[in-house]
Order: C-alpha cells, then structure tokens, then sequence
C-alpha cells in the first residue's frame, strides 16, 4: 500500500484475544483496523473514521447486539455504501434472514467464526476492499 | 446527515434457548482454535507464544467451567437433587476465583480489590457458590475495559449475607437483565431486541443463586454494575428446603 492512504477496518468484536489475533493479520495485510468492543462503541469509532472501506462485525455483543450497528450503518445514505461482513458464532442458518434481507443490510460475506481461518478472512476481506469503490 | 431510514427487526429461528447456549459454548472453543490459528501463521517469540499457551490454557478453562455449570443445572432440575451443604467460607472462594481469572485480569491491566470485613459464614453448597462468584467476576472482567477496576465487597443483613461485585464497564441495563432472566426472552422475539453474549452465563448464575435458596439482583449504577449475590445464613435443613425445584 506505499503511497496509497491506508484503508480502515472497523472491528466489532467483544472477545479480546480473538480481536487482536485479526488486528493484527489485517495490519500485516496493510490495512488499518480501529477494534470496538461493543455496538455503542462502533458506532462512535464509525462516526469518527474519514474512510472507512469495511466494517467486520460479530452479532453477539455485549448490551446491544450487532444488529444495531447494522441499523446505524444503512440509516443513513452516507454510510450504506460500507461492505460488512458479518463474523460471527451464530450460524447463518439460525438468524433468519434471507440472502437479499442481507443485502439489505450491506452485508457481502456471512463468516461462521468458528470455521473460518484468519488467513483465509483476510484474503477475503482484501478481495472485497479492492472491489468497492472509496467510501466516507 | 441524511435522513434515517426504518429497518424490519430480523427473527431468530425458533430454537433461540439452543442457539444461544451453543454459542456462548462456542466462544471459548473459537478462541482458542483462533488463537492456536495465530501461532501457527506466525514466527514469533517465545515470549508471545509462552503468552498464548496462557491464554488457551485459560480460555479451556473457561469454557470447561460453563460446561458443567449447564450440565450441573439441568442436572438437578431434572434429578431434584439435594444440595450438597457445609460451611462455606465466602473470603476463601472469592480469593480462589480471583486467583484462577488472574491472567486475564493481569493482562488487561485489570485489578480486582476484595474488602474483607461483614463477612459472616453461611452453610450452602460450595460449588455452586464458585459457579456463581466466578461468572460475576468473570463477566465483571470481561465487560470493563483495560485498567479498570473490580471491587468485591461482602454485606450481612439480617438472616441475609451477600457478595457484591462492582465494575466500571459498559454495564448492563435492567431491561437487559430481565430479558436473561427469562431465560433471554420469549421466543418469538426477535434477535435485535433479546440475545446478548452476557446471557448465558448470568441466567445460569440467577438459577443457581434461587437454587441455593437465595438470589442475584443487579444494582445499575451512572458508571458499570453491581451484582449482588445473596444468601440465606440458615441452618441446613432451612436451606435444603428452601433450595428443592
């Protein structure tokens, strides 16, 4: 990324080691990663971010759970445009939403946290920072 | 900044109780697979993988401990089984729990203060008294930020002796708390407006409590909670009456 302003990751998750474990695999990929710890606080750290490229998010959190960032995020027009990816112990089957109710809600990939690797999340999560276009 | 747009709340399926036990006995095993995952990727110190053998030690712990704290609920519910009841030494199990979270709370900067005094011996059954004083501590831990601190008190009143633990985090509102009480709500609910990842381990610690003849109350305070776990200073057999389903 010389010469390219680093994009930021947004990660909500509640779980501290886990967090760190990706801020840091996402750091070595280039990327700059703001960690929130719960909903209120994502919605703070969003609010504050000039260009946000992708908000990584866990479901379970504590107080409000990450539908009401969700909510916060596709609000408001200046933020729908944010890919979210969900990341979370909850299987995809168990929250019943269907793929364009997803959608809807700006979310381009549903990770099971519980099967996926961190090498393989943020290859991913470069693959879809690279094919949107600048967001904020 | 733009108009706000209304948004449907989404449903949970309908085994919300199963999913959200299955989850929180997901969450240490995610942990600890991701934190394996780390080393494995990476050529580090033997400082730092000394640090995350740690944390998958603890984090097994952890997820042991829920284990069997669902398995000794529904164990007993089941079985109506009596309490097994001595004397217990209230001072002597909040100093094991400490002992035992202390690297997490070591590496987040953390302190967790006990006050000694109105401490009056109850007779209960001491492993559910654990189960209950480390989920609170625990939880007290996990939801406050990095160099908070965690005070736990002790309070006699009346034929009552209570343990109360504080923390300055995010805290958790009485509208929450009576949502895990219900065991997370009803099910028809849907998710935005129920599940937290507090719930399980504090319903389960609000069961035991009753159990044990007692209860656990949560006190909302301007900054963080205070959970107070009390118990009945009874003789024995009070106490085994007091604790059948």
């Amino acid at each position: 990324m010389v010469g390219q302003k680093q994009k930021t990751i947004i990660l909500v998750e509640d779980e501290s080691w886990v967090a760190e474990v990706y801020q840091l695999q996402l750091e070595s990929a280039g990327f700059k990663v703001r960690v929130a710890p719960h909903a209120q606080a994502a919605i703070d750290v969003i609010d504050d971010c000039d260009d946000v490229a992708l908000v990584m998010l866990d479901l379970f959190l504590p107080e409000h759970n990450g539908f009401s960032v969700l909510h916060h995020l596709q609000s408001y027009d200046d933020w729908q445009r944010i890919p979210v990816v969900i990341f979370s112990n909850v299987n995809q089957r168990d929250v019943r939403l269907s793929d364009e109710q997803w959608s809807e809600y700006g979310v381009v990939w549903y990770a099971e946290k519980h099967s996926v690797h961190p090498k393989d999340v943020v290859e991913k999560v470069k693959a879809i920072v690279d094919h949107e276009p600048s967001t904020n | 900044m733009s108009q706000a747009r209304d948004y449907q709340q989404p449903q949970l399926s309908e085994n919300e109780l199963l999913t959200v036990a299955a989850h929180e006995l997901k969450s240490p095993l995610t942990t600890i697979k991701t934190l394996a995952q780390f080393l494995e990727l990476n050529q580090t110190s033997p400082d730092i993988i000394t640090k995350h053998i740690q944390r998958i030690a603890h984090t097994a712990q952890r997820g042991l401990l829920l284990v069997e704290a669902i398995m000794e609920l529904e164990h007993l519910k089941m079985e109506g089984q009596a309490l097994d009841v001595d004397p217990v030494n209230l001072l002597h199990v909040v100093n094991d729990v400490v002992h035992e979270i202390e690297p997490q709370v070591r590496e987040r900067n953390q302190s967790i203060r006990v006050y000694e005094r109105n401490l009056q011996p109850v007779y209960s059954d001491q492993r559910f008294v654990r189960q209950v004083i480390h989920n609170l501590v625990e939880n007290a831990s996990k939801y406050s930020d990095n160099g908070q601190p965690i005070e736990v008190r002790f309070r006699s009143v009346g034929p009552h002796q209570s343990v109360r633990v504080r923390d300055y985090g995010i805290g958790v509102t009485q509208e929450e708390w009576m949502r895990m009480c219900t065991k997370f709500g009803k099910l028809n609910q849907p998710l935005a407006a129920n599940a937290s990842s507090n719930g399980l381990g504090l319903y389960i610690s609000k069961q035991l409590s009753e159990f044990l003849g007692g209860q656990l109350q949560l006190q909302t305070k301007r900054v963080g909670s205070c959970f107070v776990f009390e118990l009945p200073m009874m003789q024995q057999q009070q106490l085994w009456q007091a604790g059948a389903w």
